[in-house]
């Protein structure tokens, strides 16, 4: 039947294509690489390509007669039609699943969700796995998402960390520190079962501690009521000195909240004021008998579960996404149980790690099924989560899926995700759109200077703050390159002379008409920068980028050795823009380079930190391959809104490459074709993905 | 499925005596090899000429630094790398010129799938066995965002060693990280109830993962992370034994520096004791991964490494590239030095090894893959009389791995499309 339907198809063919395409691209002379003869229109990616390249004019090639109007609108009518036909037709595509690893951001968010926030940053923070080898700008595509013993060497080294400071154990939440831990590290005195300062000085000592924040401290230490006023004493935790206090004979304990970091601490006690009257036989010393560390923050939602009854498999079930099954079971609780050798805590410690090592936490485990059919609920709801929260799924859409209730409170789930999440959106930003790169640029000369880091914290947050909320109020997708709003703080609205009424926050604002070349991410700090080179602009970058990660049209790398600047002639010594024209008239150049530097020209118009440049500074004006012309961010931006449906492929793409861990194939179009298609918001987008064959159903034949 | 170590391992022991007896080990101390990579090529007028054929004399202007200890140093000419090429795959020559060095295999675009490097294929034989069977360490993590290469998983560019086709080996870029692997942690050395207590858990664990991965869909990812926990078992039963007290000569590293260069100069002495307290006898260093366009400031550059390698004969760029060669190979010299001032045996640390420092592209502008810039430094424990230049035009690569499989008693040396491998008597 299929054959049938393909054979139909490609018997249809055009007189126009026959004249205008098939000098090149038939099968007797391949002067082209792609073949369009004979070439089913059930090859998506091919007869896709070659419509886009039509309409965007860029084929026929430059050195061949351009397509009259009416021709062009009837070889558009004819490929378009095919292709509808095509893809109406195409089969159900929902292959095997791939297993694959947590990736490093899903699995500090697994842990993060089990052993509560900041576990990976500031002081105090756990060591980071290695980072994950990118696929098409992803950490999300299973293929690349490898395993070796060092990347599990770490993995364990994490989970002892972790457990180390936060099981539950005898002196996890309170911490006594004896006075004969302590040394005298300054001044004279004595340390026994109670250490004592002679003359001014300190006892010093080091403290682990589970959790970093505020912990209450009960000092019980006593200074001789001898001399002027009371005995003096401060605090320093890790070098920084705390506020004196006073301190008598009366061995009452001395409540403190101190701040400490995860891990270890230097603590310190500082006598201040020694007092000695050798006459009068009058001495001050100050003396130490103990103090003790309470942590007042409140148990991790890990701890909190192993205390409960059965509390084991409650933290296996939120660990592995999964209840345990019945089979495998018995051997963790057993790991648990406390042999001759153990306590109940070396025995607890072992089976929660044996947990985390197991691969129902390491890997995203789907099961077999050897037909096309829907996922179960519970894996549907690992999907959902990892996809939209970028985390595991919590307690309440596990419960939903365990009781089979997820499919038709799906949409509940999905509305609670994306308002509450904000994964989603950075990812989409600091992956999809390159704003993570904003971390490790490296400006020089004046630029340094003025890429503060509160800059460039504003400037990514802006970034991921416009796309969350792009999603959420279901954007259409072309305002990711012109949008009448965008989100600022005040240092961002100095940044780019914009007014400002509010305050230090992040709010969203409605732009002046005058100003709507801030709108969308082409006039952001994040994208100006991260298109740049350390110390200038670059059309050639920025072109580039606006061609691949806004249009989906990513032009091919230049070709090694393009030779010497003094082959291409004196031109090739004159600006910047001077050698690119040089560069664009060697054909094999100018195929990618008419559609980059146009773009490129006109986003010179920002410096590397997104500050306009003064007007007739230079030249931001170019011709795109089409003949329109256009000059400056502004235009830019208007002439890229017009490619609605390719910004929406877009879009299609970068969701699906993070929501299925794959790179899409041929047999992936109609899918992307539907959601591009279709004048939609993003949120609506997203909806229409989730409930597609590829996201809620697989095949493992 | 077996992995390598099981194969190798395997195979080893079917053969006792090699097939090939070329240059047998002159002493009882132990060979150790070590492969070093630079990215994006080099100046190749500064690097090669006037290297010829046979004796040395005045070396290259990159190669300034190692004229001191040109008597222990072979160089090669004209040995190539065919699977880098590009061809049918197109453009992507910064991820093939790191995926296909030391694999010698072409590199799958779409998915993810190399061959086994020429360091693991070393690691797994019986005469490099040491507690720490490789170490794999780099300079850079990968790239936080964007495509590494023209569609190529950034697997290819981030990795030089691989432990199987689908297995890229990762590097550890951290030396405090690799210090405390090799030789424990010097300020808090009573932990062996530690130690023993993470082997205990290792042994209770490791069963316990492999029975879920057996009831469920099994995947070579799977098997790679089971495959993994047995190292780390294995790793962590012999560190449960009591290190012995190693008398380590360079500090502990307090983590990665802020300074590459210090990060470097860090990496090179912690892996300097590791040959010489016999720690590993296999390790690869990367000092960039493919493409990288890491910048170097303190050369007074403002451009990153591959922006300028494209240097389209620009004056100024050729004279900061051959700049960032001239640095690595004043950086690499210090460490032949580290070792060629160790003594061993009856020579020194570096009689007694085979550091090979390479690139897989000779120049950055071209792309090509062929009169790769190639050194051996060391007489590798009495196998190659050093201090010569060895001219073999169009020789794959593959040929010099090969040798060095030879020299370390693979019975099956052959490796990536070499034919034989390199005869350099």
């Amino acid at each position: 039947m299929q054959f049938l339907c393909t054979l139909l198809l490609c018997i249809e063919t055009s007189p126009l294509l026959e004249k205008r395409c098939m000098d090149c691209h038939d099968t007797e002379s391949a002067k082209a690489k792609v073949i369009l003869e004979n070439a089913p229109f059930a090859q998506h990616s091919l007869w896709r390509r070659a419509e886009e390249q039509v309409r965007a004019g860029l084929m026929p090639p430059p050195s061949e007669a351009a397509l009259s109007p009416a021709d062009k609108t009837e070889l558009l009518k004819w490929i378009g039609e095919g292709r509808q036909k095509a893809l109406a037709a195409a089969p159900v595509y929902a292959p095997k699943a791939t297993i694959r690893r947590l990736n490093r951001r899903e699995y500090e968010a697994c842990f993060e969700q089990l052993f509560g926030p900041g576990l990976f940053s500031g002081p105090g923070a756990l060591p980071r796995l290695p980072s994950d080898d990118l696929k098409a700008g992803f950490d999300t595509i299973g293929s690349s998402l490898s395993v070796n013993p060092l990347w599990t060497r770490r993995h364990l080294e994490i989970c002892r960390l972790i457990l180390d400071r936060s099981l539950p154990k005898a002196g996890n939440d309170k911490i006594t520190l004896a006075a004969a831990l302590f040394k005298i590290t300054q001044g004279l005195g004595q340390v026994d079962t109670e250490a004592s300062l002679w003359t001014n000085g300190r006892f010093t000592t080091n403290v682990v501690l589970p959790a970093g924040g505020s912990w209450k401290a009960s000092l019980f230490a006593s200074c001789n009521e001898v001399g002027q006023g009371p005995g003096r004493a401060r605090f320093w935790i890790n070098g920084k000195a705390g506020t004196p206090f006073n301190c008598d004979e009366s061995r009452k304990a001395l409540n403190f909240d101190l701040d400490f970091v995860a891990g270890d601490n230097r603590l310190e006690l500082e006598f201040l004021n020694d007092f000695a009257d050798p006459v009068k036989k009058l001495d001050r010393n100050f003396t130490l008998n103990g103090i003790e560390l309470k942590n007042t923050k409140p148990p991790s939602p890990a701890v909190k579960l192993l205390s409960q009854n059965n509390g084991l498999y409650a933290f296996a079930r939120l660990a592995w996404r999964r209840q345990p099954s019945p089979a495998e079971w018995p051997a963790f609780v057993a790991l648990a149980k406390a042999g001759p050798s153990d306590t109940p805590e070396t025995a607890l410690r072992r089976a929660v790690l044996a947990i985390l090592a197991a691969p129902a936490f390491v890997f995203r485990l789907e099961s077999r099924s050897e037909a096309l059919s829907l996922v179960p609920e519970v894996e549907l709801a690992a999907r959902l989560s990892f996809f939209l929260s970028g985390a595991a799924p919590d307690d309440a859409l596990l419960r939903s899926a365990e009781t089979g209730k997820l499919r038709s409170d799906l949409k509940k789930h999905f509305d609670r995700l994306i308002d509450t999440s904000e994964a989603l959106g950075c990812n989409l930003a600091g992956l999809g759109f390159g704003v993570k790169l904003l971390d490790s640029y490296e400006p020089q000369g004046e630029f340094a200077a003025s890429l503060t880091p509160s800059l460039r914290n504003s400037a990514r947050r802006q970034a991921e703050l416009f796309v969350i909320d792009l999603i959420r109020r279901d954007r259409p997708a072309r305002e990711i390159v012109d949008s009448s709003w965008t989100w600022l703080n005040q240092d961002l609205a100095t940044h780019y002379k914009l007014p400002w009424s509010g305050g230090a926050e992040f709010k969203r604002v409605e732009l002046p008409a005058a100003e709507l070349r801030r709108g969308g991410l082409l006039g952001t700090v994040a994208f100006a920068a991260v298109t740049s080179r350390p110390l200038r602009t670059s059309p050639v970058l920025r072109g580039s980028a606006i061609l691949a990660e806004f249009l989906a049209r990513p032009p091919a790398p230049p070709p090694p050795n393009v030779g010497s600047l003094a082959e291409a002639g004196p031109a090739a010594q004159g600006t910047a823009r001077e050698r690119l024209a040089a560069h664009r008239n060697k054909p094999e150049c100018n195929s990618c380079h008419r559609s980059i530097d146009p773009l490129g020209f006109a986003l010179e118009e920002l410096d590397p930190l997104g500050r306009f440049r003064a007007p007739g500074s230079d030249d931001f004006s170019g011709e795109l391959p089409d003949g329109r012309k256009i000059n400056g961010l502004r235009q830019l931006q208007q002439v890229l809104a017009t490619e609605e449906t390719q910004i929406r492929r877009t879009m299609a793409l970068k969701f699906f490459l993070l929501a299925l861990g794959r790179e899409p194939v041929d047999a992936d179009e109609p899918l992307l074709n539907k959601l591009s298609s279709q004048s939609i918001g993003l949120r609506e987008m997203l909806w229409q993905l989730i409930n597609s064959d590829a996201f809620q159903k697989r095949n493992n034949r | 499925m077996l992995n390598r170590r099981q194969t190798l391992a395997g195979l080893a022991s079917l053969v006792t005596l090699p097939q090939f007896s070329n240059a047998a080990p002159a002493s009882k101390t132990p060979l150790r090899i070590v492969y070093i990579y630079q990215p994006n090529g080099v100046i190749g007028e500064l690097w090669h000429h006037p290297l010829k054929n046979g004796a040395l004399g005045k070396l290259p202007a990159s190669l300034a630094p190692l004229q001191d200890l040109q008597s222990k140093i072979t160089f090669f000419r004209g040995l190539e790398q065919k699977a880098a090429v590009g061809g049918a795959d197109g453009a992507g020559d910064h991820a093939r010129e790191v995926g296909t060095f030391l694999t010698g295999v072409r590199i799958d675009k779409k998915g993810m799938s190399a061959g086994i490097s020429v360091d693991q294929r070393l690691a797994a034989l019986p005469s490099m066995q040491a507690p720490i069977p490789s170490l794999e360490l780099g300079l850079e993590g990968g790239r936080s965002a964007g495509e590494c290469d023209s569609g190529y998983s950034c697997a290819y560019s981030n990795n030089l060693s691989w432990s199987g086709p689908t297995r890229p080996a990762g590097k550890d870029c951290d030396p405090r990280s690799v210090y405390l692997r090799l030789f424990g942690d010097p300020n808090n050395l009573a932990t062996d109830s530690h130690l023993v207590q993470q082997a205990v858990e290792l042994d209770a664990l490791a069963p316990l993962a492999k029975r879920q991965v057996r009831s469920n869909d099994s995947s070579d990812s799977l098997e790679a992370y089971l495959a993994s926990l047995e190292d780390c078992r294995r790793e962590s039963r012999l560190n449960s034994q009591g290190k012995q007290q190693m008398n380590v000569r360079c500090a502990i590293p307090a983590g990665i520096s802020a300074d590459p260069r210090e990060h470097l100069r860090q990496l090179y002495a912690v892996l300097a004791e590791a040959l010489r307290l016999d720690r590993t006898r296999v390790a690869t260093l990367m000092l960039g991964n493919g493409g990288s366009n890491r910048t170097y400031h303190w050369l007074g550059h403002s451009e990153g490494h591959h922006t300028i390698s494209h240097h389209q004969k620009d004056p100024a760029k050729l004279k900061q590239l051959a700049q960032i060669d001239l640095w690595h190979q004043e950086e690499f010299a210090n460490f032949l030095k580290l070792l060629a001032n160790t003594k061993e045996g009856s020579g020194s640390l570096l009689d007694n090894c085979a550091i090979v420092f390479a690139s897989c592209i000779n120049d950055g502008d071209r792309h090509d893959h062929g009169d790769l810039p190639v050194i051996l430094a060391g007489g590798a424990a009495g196998r190659i009389k050093p201090g010569r230049c060895r001219s073999m035009p169009g020789e794959s690569v593959n040929s010099l791995h090969s040798l060095l499989l030879s020299w370390a008693g693979d019975p099956k040396p052959l490796h990536g499309d070499a034919k034989n491998f390199l005869q350099l008597a």
